[in-house]
């Protein structure tokens, strides 16, 4: 679901890889702006492919800043540079119907990565069991259900603003599961409530310092949702437990040999909080509200990460828009605490030492995170199925772990203005 | 007198073109309304049953057959702003949104209200909305969508 740890580096060379992804996305617009306007053959089609992607373009003139849009992506925008890899992807969908109970889903996307590459990921593939309006299981390569504008966050078409939630959504990186999911539905006064329950073998990388894999562990979570055509409201809670998380014993080993060898029991305490598990969880309400042009949206969330030196936070997002014809302005605004316990390390000042104390500073903040977005912007729709989007984001952070300095390190006291232009298509 | 004559050619043009108009906007007027099979059990909708089905929350008749709703490009704006009073260009997101999550497939399109006449007669377990005077014996009317 969220967060990384592995301090390993990870060279970057998106540039050439990235005009390719480009020119795939833009065929893909092209082919689907023809299969767009399609009649569907016949009623007895089983099947049906379909597809969407996003052609973004980001800027800001910030020095020593590199925006990201999430921490999956390993590298971020330089000031006074067109930024074409943080919003495009594409990706395409096969939808069978086998027969009135069971369907079968695959989704691939291709996506700057957070091992920096643009290889196509399966995103969904599950067989899908609905014997009624009220009963849906469904097994195989799934999605965390944590998301308020449905359960992904890689089509940009079906999102008001450019990011969803940029400061919460931005730090999930492990949201899907090989696994199972089981909705019920209840009508309930006016609406309709869903419980979901699901579970599975967790999936997913991370690029918040540097690349980290995901390794084994096991993926928890539930959603209630109560909702009519105009409102919804919606609680999750949801869990990843790893039993096994070696991502800091090279540092605890450290830790453990300067303690004995310079009698620091501090440092010898520090290695012991090094657990070899690591668990996070997250909770959160959500609240959206549509009626005739107008548009309201609410998250709160909050994460507890138990991984050294353990971070418990709050992040929340709200956004409101109205739409005048094609033209739909909206108004968005992200604000993120995340704390770390404080675990002290008192080192003496040898330059033997200084590697690991740079290390050591570098592991208990690498989540720490103090910072709000305002961001304003305009959705137009271009053709039916496409979207054109125009935002400015004003970013301020104390500590942000999603941005970066031009030393690949999280930026610290800064502020930025972001200009996107996105293409949002679907078909 | 030449250019009079002129004058009325063009005045009887603009009037002609300007009957067009109105005949076409009269036209376009219509009244819409939700159609089924005649023998699909169906018989009347209620506004809140055809929302259901329209947003994808509900597929199945109250005697449980699967329904299976069609979309008609002709008149699909004013069907959704009718019953939703939504622009289409957010059912066009919403519905994007159940897709490309696996939750459900949007309604199948089709491009004309003849075709959706012809779809609905022969497919017992569809529904699909046309103007009202396009309404013919092969079909029954199970709702009236005031404009």
């Amino acid at each position: 679901m969220f967060i990384g740890q592995r301090m390993d580096k990870l060279p970057v060379s998106l540039c050439l890889t990235t005009r390719r992804r480009l020119l795939l996305a833009c065929g893909v617009l092209f082919a689907s702006m023809t299969a767009a306007v399609a009649e569907p053959a016949d009623e007895a089609a089983q099947w049906r492919v379909s597809g969407f992607g996003t052609l973004g373009l980001v800027y800001h003139d910030e020095d020593n800043f590199r925006f990201r849009r999430s921490i999956e992506q390993p590298d971020g925008v330089k000031n006074g540079t067109l930024g074409t890899g943080v919003d495009s992807s594409a990706g395409l969908q096969i939808d069978g119907q086998l027969n009135q109970d069971w369907s079968v889903m695959a989704q691939g996307v291709s996506r700057q990565r957070a091992d920096g590459d643009w290889d196509p990921s399966l995103t969904w593939g599950f067989v899908k069991y609905a014997p009624n309006d009220d009963f849906v299981l469904r097994f195989g390569r799934l999605g965390m259900d944590l998301y308020l504008d449905g359960d992904s966050r890689h089509v940009g078409y079906t999102f008001t603003t450019v990011r969803p939630a940029p400061l919460i959504y931005g730090l999930i990186a492990f949201d899907t599961y090989d696994g199972a999911e089981l909705s019920v539905r209840h009508d309930l006064g006016p609406g309709q409530s869903w419980l979901k329950v699901y579970g599975g073998r967790s999936r997913g990388d991370s690029a918040l310092l540097s690349y980290y894999k995901l390794p084994r562990a096991t993926t928890l979570g539930t959603t209630y949702e109560w909702s009519t055509h105009e409102l919804m409201l919606s609680a999750t809670l949801a869990q990843i437990h790893a039993r096994e998380d070696d991502a800091f014993s090279s540092l605890a080993s450290s830790l453990r040999s300067v303690g004995s060898t310079y009698g620091i029991a501090q440092a010898s305490e520090r290695a012991d909080d090094i657990r070899g598990t690591s668990r996070i969880r997250f909770g959160g309400v959500a609240a959206s509200w549509e009626r005739g042009p107008y548009s309201l949206k609410g998250v709160v969330a909050w994460l507890d990460y138990q991984a050294f030196p353990d971070y418990h936070g709050w992040m929340s997002d709200y956004t409101a828009a109205y739409r005048i014809g094609k033209w739909k302005p909206f108004v968005s605004y992200s604000r993120s605490i995340i704390k770390a316990v404080d675990r002290p390390l008192a080192l003496p000042s040898v330059a033997a030492l200084a590697p690991l104390a740079t290390r050591y500073q570098q592991v208990v903040g690498r989540l720490r995170d103090d910072e709000y977005t305002f961001g304003l912007g305009v959705r137009y729709e271009l053709a039916r199925n496409t979207a054109l989007k125009f935002q400015l984001d004003h970013i301020k952070a104390k500590r942000s772990l999603m941005q970066l300095d031009d030393d690949g390190q999280q930026t610290r006291d800064s502020r930025a203005n972001v200009f996107t232009v996105t293409l949002d298509y679907v078909f | 007198m030449p250019r009079r004559s002129g004058s009325l050619v063009h005045a009887a043009a603009h009037a002609f073109g300007a009957a067009c108009l109105l005949f076409s906007l009269a036209a376009s007027a219509t009244g819409l309304v939700v159609i089924a099979h005649p023998e699909s059990g169906l018989v009347n909708l209620s506004r809140s049953q055809v929302i259901q089905y329209y947003t994808g929350r509900a597929k199945s008749a109250p005697g449980g057959e699967p329904v299976a709703m069609i979309d008609v490009e002709p008149a699909r704006a004013r069907f959704y702003q009718a019953l939703l009073g939504r622009d289409v260009a957010e059912i066009d997101a919403y519905w994007a949104r159940l897709k490309f999550s696996g939750q459900t497939l949007p309604p199948m399109l089709v491009l004309t209200d003849e075709a959706a006449l012809e779809r609905v007669a022969r497919q017992r377990n569809a529904i699909a909305y046309i103007n009202e005077d396009k309404v013919d014996k092969r079909v029954r009317v199970v709702l009236k969508l005031d404009q």
